[in-house]
């Protein structure tokens, strides 16, 4: 058995990236798509793309996430149309209770901007800057499409405070 | 994070956070796709560019590598290929639920394997040798999964079962100190993420039952014979909604004591496997049902804990109770783990430990627990103690979130009124009752007339008149229907009394209140959004507004006589920044300092005893919240200490100073629980 002193890496590797932010980029597919399948499908395949992508972009650990959604984003846009936020009202139950339901049939009517806007936002916390360089927009027109996806889809379900 | 989330923003995090990530996400891509020399989607304008390899491997997993699943599969290793540890690496284990945790006697360590690890599936093997966690890396072993069950016999510890990335496992693993080895029974169990595990006594091999579908069908009972399972036919079983099951070094026995998910007639028994056969026990007491609980044997009695709030006893978001053989004893630890995790006794000196899932890792003393090796040691700087310590009171408020909370500086009390008893903070539905801490424990004074009930009101001490004053919250309207209040109540220490001054503040959504000491008034900023703030006084009997040639966002403030005065700290303002700001000669003056806390869902009040504005940030829905935890607020900075406990993260807890004693934190909710916990930081 051999005993060894642990030396910290250039920068994570792609396993540890996986580990910590897979959970993210299913909760932006999830709201990018609505549908509990096809959102785990295409988390898949992000991930996937990502992998063969990471050793060359390294993004490094800064810019770790934002550039792991932003391949997302890529990955979302390219899925057929079918799968991009047509979920049908009611169309689909996804265990995860009717409240996250509810919301997500809102969000499926949703502009995709508005939507990957409120996904980005929320489903991994990033600031309003770096979703505008996600999507293409100022931090300023980032914030006003969550707010506006947002304002849609707590309608009916949102909390006072 | 600088832009903290909003309200709205914070609500849909939580949904989204309530969403499990897929145990597929954890694969280890076998098949990574190529890239395809398929023309690539048109640009767009972004500044976080992907490299044209992406966009050629997107388009070669969107359009051509279909085959669902295909990077999802595990590379598979050969069966019966032993695992070679490579390295001992010194460390702390990753923060995870479900993993599996076994004492090794015959190594004199504790071996823990995988678990959820948050972002996936672990594959990780790591030891505890009494002080420490080392990572025993290895070239191969048992795939990632959650919710495998081990026990040590004779050969080694035996790991079996589990959810992995492709479902539910089967297979049986062997640990013998260096290796892992893939056993080949000829019978196997059936796979189960829910088996439990456990060394009969009497033979001295592994005993292990695996529930079936139905909660109450009975288990069916396993043994390992050193190279087989051999099923273990018995009269009665127990229910397939076991939860946990251990050893008994008091009565050399096997004892298994079934959940909540349990038909009620079933749910919280004990029962017993000794000589080949299962028994229900019936104690004079029991622990009360629970979903998770953790059990493992310390100090030769099985101790059961459990972080799940207790019902028969609602203060106590934690339980321990200890079994000596024919009885249950409950315990009131004054310091408990934060939450149950995986558990096993510590061969090197016979005690129990248990590892949380945030890594922490918990010794049970015999009466109290004690916390043995944290997650991450506190920086240099920061003070190594545990300010954070749990009070059990004997009675306690009922669990809410967006309570009111205000020191009653002229009783050295504590006053709590109101909140939302939704898991969610919703409104409705709310709550009206008064509640008072003395500084040892918590009283309802039922008083009439009293504010209608209401969650997110604000309130003030009012040093000049000695009564504390609320103002605002959301409850309901003689129809049933929400509203903003927009009343002034006082509170005198023994009587409420709505004031009817001349004017009042509009009721609106955003509100923060407190006492301007320097101006000896109430000051009260709110506003219709967090944008939209206005400032009014108080000044014993007549709201005014006022008009600051600055307004920043509404904020959180606080009383801080020595680190500024009156202090807002105050959400995203124009510039996206969290700000703090001093009010002075009827203005809000921006104070330049270092650290920016985050500011979503906050508990905040003054320490008086230290000169210094505390500040705890339980909420974070997005799971990428390196900054949420404690803050303290000196007047030139605010610093984030890194105590070895602290209360479990929430949002919408109560907090204020605590007489002599320090800080009071109440409650909250984690959006799956709501809480009725108090906490004191000294």
């Amino acid at each position: 058995m051999v005993v060894v002193t642990a030396t910290a890496p250039a920068g994570p590797s792609f396993e540890e990236v996986r580990r910590l932010h897979a959970a993210a980029v299913h909760r932006l597919c999830v709201v990018a798509l609505g549908h509990p399948a096809e959102a785990e499908h295409v988390a898949a395949r992000v991930l996937a793309t990502a992998a063969a992508a990471y050793p060359i972009d390294q993004p490094g650990p800064a810019r770790l996430l934002p550039w792991l959604l932003g391949v997302a984003c890529e990955v979302i846009g390219s899925a057929p149309p079918a799968r991009r936020g047509r979920r049908a009202p009611g169309a689909v139950a996804s265990g995860w209770g009717r409240e996250v339901d509810d919301a997500l049939v809102r969000a499926a009517g949703l502009e995709p901007r508005e939507r990957l806007a409120a996904g980005l936002r929320c489903a991994a916390g990033l600031e309003y800057a770096e979703i505008g360089e996600i999507l293409g927009l100022q931090a300023a027109a980032a914030r006003a499409a969550c707010a506006a996806g947002l304002g849609r889809i707590r309608d009916g379900g949102r909390p006072r405070r | 994070m600088t832009d903290p989330l909003d309200p709205d923003e914070r609500w849909f995090a939580h949904l989204l956070a309530s969403i499990p990530a897929p145990a597929s996400l954890d694969s280890r891509s076998a098949a990574t796709p190529a890239p395809a020399p398929a023309a690539p989607p048109a640009p767009r304008r972004r500044a976080i560019r992907v490299t044209p390899l992406v966009l050629a491997v997107i388009v070669a997993v969107v359009v051509g590598t279909v085959g669902a699943g295909v990077g999802l599969l595990l590379p598979r290793r050969e069966a019966g290929t032993p695992a070679i540890v490579t390295a001992v690496v010194p460390g702390m284990p990753p923060a995870r639920t479900e993993g599996a945790m076994a004492a090794d006697p015959g190594r004199n360590r504790v071996l823990l394997f995988g678990g959820n690890g948050g972002g996936g599936l672990l594959g990780d093997t790591w030891s505890w040798d009494g002080h420490r966690w080392s990572h025993e890396v290895l070239s191969s072993g048992p795939p990632p999964r959650a919710s495998a069950t081990m026990a040590a016999d004779a050969d080694g510890v035996l790991l079996y079962g589990g959810a992995g990335p492709v479902g539910l496992l089967g297979d049986t693993w062997r640990w013998d100190g260096r290796a892992w080895t893939l056993e080949h029974p000829r019978i196997a169990p059936p796979p189960s993420a829910a088996a439990l595990m456990a060394v009969d006594p009497g033979s001295k091999r592994a005993l292990l039952v695996v529930p079936d579908a139905a909660p109450a069908a009975p288990v069916s009972t396993w043994g390992w014979d050193g190279h087989d399972w051999v099923r273990r036919v018995t009269a009665v079983a127990p229910p397939s909604c076991a939860v946990a099951m251990a050893d008994d070094p008091a009565a050399a026995r096997v004892l298994l004591v079934t959940g909540r998910s349990c038909p009620a007639a079933l749910a919280g028994a004990t029962w017993s496997w000794h000589d080949g056969g299962w028994s229900a026990l019936h104690p004079a007491a029991s622990p009360p049902a629970q979903e998770r609980p953790a059990l493992g044997a310390g100090h030769g009695r099985l101790v059961l804990f459990s972080g799940e709030p207790d019902p028969s006893h609602s203060c106590a978001a934690r339980l321990t109770w200890t079994w000596d053989g024919t009885t249950w004893t409950s315990h009131q630890p004054p310091v408990s783990p934060p939450s149950a995790g995986a558990v096993a006794t510590d061969p090197t000196d016979g005690r129990l430990i248990l590892l949380t899932p945030m890594g922490e890792t918990w010794r049970w003393t015999g009466s109290t627990w004690e916390l043995g090796e944290a997650a991450a040691p506190p920086p240099q700087g920061t003070p190594p103690a545990t300010p954070w310590v749990e009070r059990t009171p004997s009675s306690c408020p009922p669990a809410r979130t967006g309570a009111t909370i205000v020191t009653d500086e002229a009783r050295h009390q504590v006053l709590l009124f109101g909140g939302s008893s939704s898991v969610l903070g919703q409104v409705p539905p709310v709550l009206g009752d008064t509640w008072i801490w003395d500084g040892s424990g918590w009283a309802e004074r039922r008083t009439s007339p009293s504010p209608p009930g209401r969650a997110y009101a604000v309130a003030a001490w009012d040093a000049v008149h000695g009564v504390v004053v609320l103002f605002g919250g959301q409850g309901l309207d003689d129809s049933g229907a929400p509203v903003d209040y927009d009343a002034t109540w006082t509170w005198n220490g023994s009587a409420w009394k709505r004031q009817s001054p001349k004017g009042a503040p509009p009721g609106l959504r955003f509100a923060s209140m407190a006492w301007d000491p320097d101006g000896r008034t109430v000051i009260l900023v709110t506003g219709a959004s967090a944008q939209a703030a206005q400032t009014w006084s108080w000044d014993g009997s007549s709201w005014k507004q006022l008009h600051p040639h600055t307004t920043p966002p509404v904020g959180a403030l606080v009383t801080a006589p020595g680190a500024g005065g009156l202090v807002m700290v105050s959400a995203a303002g124009a510039d996206g920044q969290a700000s703090t700001w001093r009010w002075g000669g009827g203005d809000w003056h921006r104070v330049a300092v270092a650290g920016t806390p985050p500011l979503s869902g906050i508990a905040i009040a003054y320490e008086p005893q230290a000169h210094r504005v505390v500040l705890f940030s339980g909420d974070c829905p997005t799971g990428h919240c390196p900054n949420a935890g404690t803050w303290v607020f000196d007047g030139h900075g605010w610093t984030q200490v890194r105590p070895a406990l602290s209360p479990p993260a929430r949002v919408g807890a109560a907090m204020s100073a605590d007489g002599a004693r320090g800080l009071l934190l109440f409650g909250g909710t984690t959006f799956s629980t709501l809480l009725a916990d108090t906490w004191e930081w000294s």
